[in-house]
């Protein structure tokens, strides 16, 4: 008798804890873990062309032009509602946690959609970001040459509106180091401080 | 026999198990109520790039791509159901001074960091749980925009469900970033 009332005791005993236990928001938190960096870095750095596109004032603009300073770019449209505004809003953190280095940075928003994205319309739409952002536009083959070097997936697509088409397109950033040479992916969404450090680790010239 | 001192202790783990029971359990309001109960909650819109001089004024001859005329933005927002019976965001609407089409999409991104934008047919809410339309995800997509939206503005707009139930909410519109 008293001992089945001990085992009913002990069972109850470990029924709260279990309870609570799968109640309470598991409290391992072991430590500070360093969080990892968010970009991949290519190692060896790879070597990309030179391109020349159209800028948002409408003249000619070349990666070149930008040879000294690292360059953040990223491919994208401006009819683009969430994840084109996004980025860019990233961009503008990263612009943010750079500091001083962010001289040594250049912000590039490259558009796949030629066809639409104006050098006016794209003024409007990277400087409603940041001043200093560079939006780039040209046509297909240009722009086809261009996604070859960073593996930039871009295709339009149509659907019941015949008004409008969509644009997928890869969401990644990439990052081109002061001698023009492709370094960095960042997948969409990375920790903009992450992002911030690998680039000033590049401004830095490690 | 068991001893005063361990029935009272076996009374406290007692009380100790339903409670622990009762923290843990969401608290059903067993409501006698059926069908959707649909609230939503912080509608937004994200701002338009501020176009100062309409392209209009340029066109040449045939407008071939109407669609360029006027710009695109998002409507976001978490739709809550309460409810116990799943419901379905069919339709939504502006007033045609705001936008011409309004389409419901879904962002998604692939293995290979490919984003993807598609209109779908509904958005489901599933009974007592939530449907959350985000950037990267489901969307209210405004298209043809026909004026300026600036943060502090605010957009109505008309939500219809598959249950008849029509809502509409006023969106506040945020800055692009």
């Amino acid at each position: 008798m008293q001992r089945s009332r001990f085992l009913l005791l002990i069972t109850l005993a470990l029924l709260v804890s279990v309870l609570l236990a799968a109640c309470g928001s598991s409290g391992d938190d072991a430590g500070p873990s360093p969080t990892p960096l968010p970009g991949t870095i290519l190692d060896p750095p790879k070597e990309v062309a030179d391109f020349t596109l159209t800028d948002h004032t409408g003249q000619p603009f070349s990666l070149s032009d930008l040879r000294g300073k690292v360059v953040m770019l990223f491919f994208g449209y401006t009819n683009c509602p969430d994840v084109c505004p996004t980025t860019l809003a990233e961009f503008k953190q990263v612009k943010a946690q750079l500091g001083e280095d962010a001289d040594q940075v250049a912000f590039v928003f490259v558009s796949v959609d030629g066809a639409r994205d104006t050098p006016e319309r794209l003024a409007a739409y990277v400087h409603a970001f940041d001043p200093d952002f560079i939006g780039l536009t040209g046509d297909d083959a240009a722009m086809r040459t261009v996604g070859q070097d960073y593996g930039i997936f871009y295709q339009r697509v149509s659907y019941d509106n015949p008004d409008n088409y969509l644009v997928d397109h890869t969401a990644s950033s990439f990052v081109v180091d002061q001698e023009g040479r492709y370094r960095i992916v960042f997948p969409y969404q990375s920790d903009p401080a992450g992002m911030a450090e690998q680039i000033r680790r590049l401004v830095a010239g490690q | 026999m068991l001893t005063r001192s361990r029935w009272i202790t076996l009374v406290l783990m007692a009380l100790l198990l339903i409670a622990s029971l009762a923290a843990c359990g969401d608290d059903e309001a067993n409501n006698t109520q059926t069908g959707p109960a649909l609230t939503v909650n912080e509608p937004w819109v994200r701002a338009t790039i501020p176009m100062a001089s309409e392209e209009s004024g340029e066109t040449e001859g045939e407008s071939t791509e109407s669609g360029e005329t006027g710009g695109v933005t998002g409507a976001f927002m978490t739709i809550a159901n309460t409810g116990n019976e799943a419901d379905t965001l069919i339709r939504a609407s502006v007033d045609a001074s705001i936008a011409g089409t309004v389409e419901i999409h879904e962002t998604t991104i692939d293995e290979n960091d490919v984003m993807k934008m598609r209109p779908v047919e509904g958005i489901e809410i599933p009974a007592d749980g939530n449907a959350v339309l985000k950037p990267g995800s489901y969307h209210i997509m405004l298209l043809n925009v026909q004026r300026d939206l600036n943060p502090g503005d605010t957009v109505q707009i008309t939500l219809e469900f598959a249950s008849g139930q029509t809502l509409t909410v006023d969106a506040e519109v945020r800055a692009m970033e």
